[in-house]
């Protein structure tokens, strides 16, 4: 699997859980391929794919775009639910990811995700030049908050 | 008939966008009640009669599976149509599911036309 078969998988996956779980419109701009995330990131959340391919699905943002999706949600904004709205955004960004590749080649699995909260964190690339291509793609939901959709694989 | 609906999730956001995806649905729903997990909504199907239940698969506790098996081995409960909600869920965990008796499923992302087809496809 070439990296613009991925990336496209990548945009559509992304794309539909937005707009129909979350209503957010998102554009996906250019990849930033190996380089940094310049931005600085208040949420990231991990889950690990296992299978035919192997690699790590990650999401990453300020905490302005998870405040934005669960303040049309819930009436309180607990870092819990903070944490909860994005794992479970990397989860079904990861699972749409599946089934938008599944069509070509088999299946892999997803482990639980993680989530890291914190205040402007820097997320760092690094091993990108080994076996494992990187894919980072960065998105903008609503014309107004920028997050990333970071893919790390290998075919097996 | 107004339908009164039952979302078992152990994610609050996953409860509260079911919610809203199934008001988006066009079918008239009464209330919607809310269990963070399988045992939680043996409690709440013990003091309320639903016509739905909309369930994730894996959740702490009680997972969606077990919750099926229990609610079709108890006469009070077997008839309750159960729709299984699930993003990660495997062909083989889904297909478990229905022959447990759960009435279809639906995977996340889904729209208000996916979830009211499957709704439907439940007879309520
Ligand atoms: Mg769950």
């Amino acid at each position: 699997m070439d990296a613009e078969f991925i990336t496209e998988k990548i945009i559509a996956a992304t794309n539909e859980v937005f707009e129909t779980m979350l209503f957010m419109a998102v554009e996906p701009s250019e990849p930033l391929g190996d380089g940094q995330i310049k931005d600085r990131i208040d949420f990231s959340a991990y889950i690990g794919i296992s299978g035919k391919i192997n690699g790590i699905v990650g999401v990453h943002c300020r905490v302005a775009l998870v405040e934005a999706i669960t303040s049309t949600l819930t009436e309180s904004e607990s870092e819990d639910e903070l944490i909860d709205a994005w794992a479970e955004i990397v989860n079904m960004v990861a699972g749409n990811l599946k089934t938008h590749i599944s069509s070509q080649v088999d299946t892999f699995e997803l482990s639980v995700p993680t989530v890291i909260a914190g205040h402007e964190f820097r997320i760092v690339n690094r091993g990108s030049k080994s076996s494992f291509p990187r894919i980072i793609l960065p998105f903008v939901a609503d014309d107004e908050y920028v997050f990333y959709v970071d893919v790390l694989y290998c075919n097996q | 008939m107004a339908i009164r609906a039952l979302i078992v999730d152990d994610s609050i956001t996953i409860r509260m966008v079911v919610e809203r995806i199934l008001t988006q649905t066009g079918l008239d729903f009464e209330k919607c009640l809310h269990a963070g997990d399988g045992a939680e909504a043996l409690k709440v199907l013990g003091s309320n009669k639903v016509d739905l239940i909309l369930s994730d698969i894996n959740m702490p506790n009680i997972d969606g599976l077990e919750l099926v098996r229990r609610l079709k081995s108890d006469p009070a409960t077997a008839e309750i149509p159960i729709l299984m909600i699930s993003t990660e869920g495997t062909e083989t965990t889904l297909e478990q599911a229905l022959s447990l008796g759960a009435a279809g499923y639906v995977k996340k992302p889904f729209t208000p036309e996916t979830l009211a087809a499957a709704i439907e496809k439940c007879e309520l």
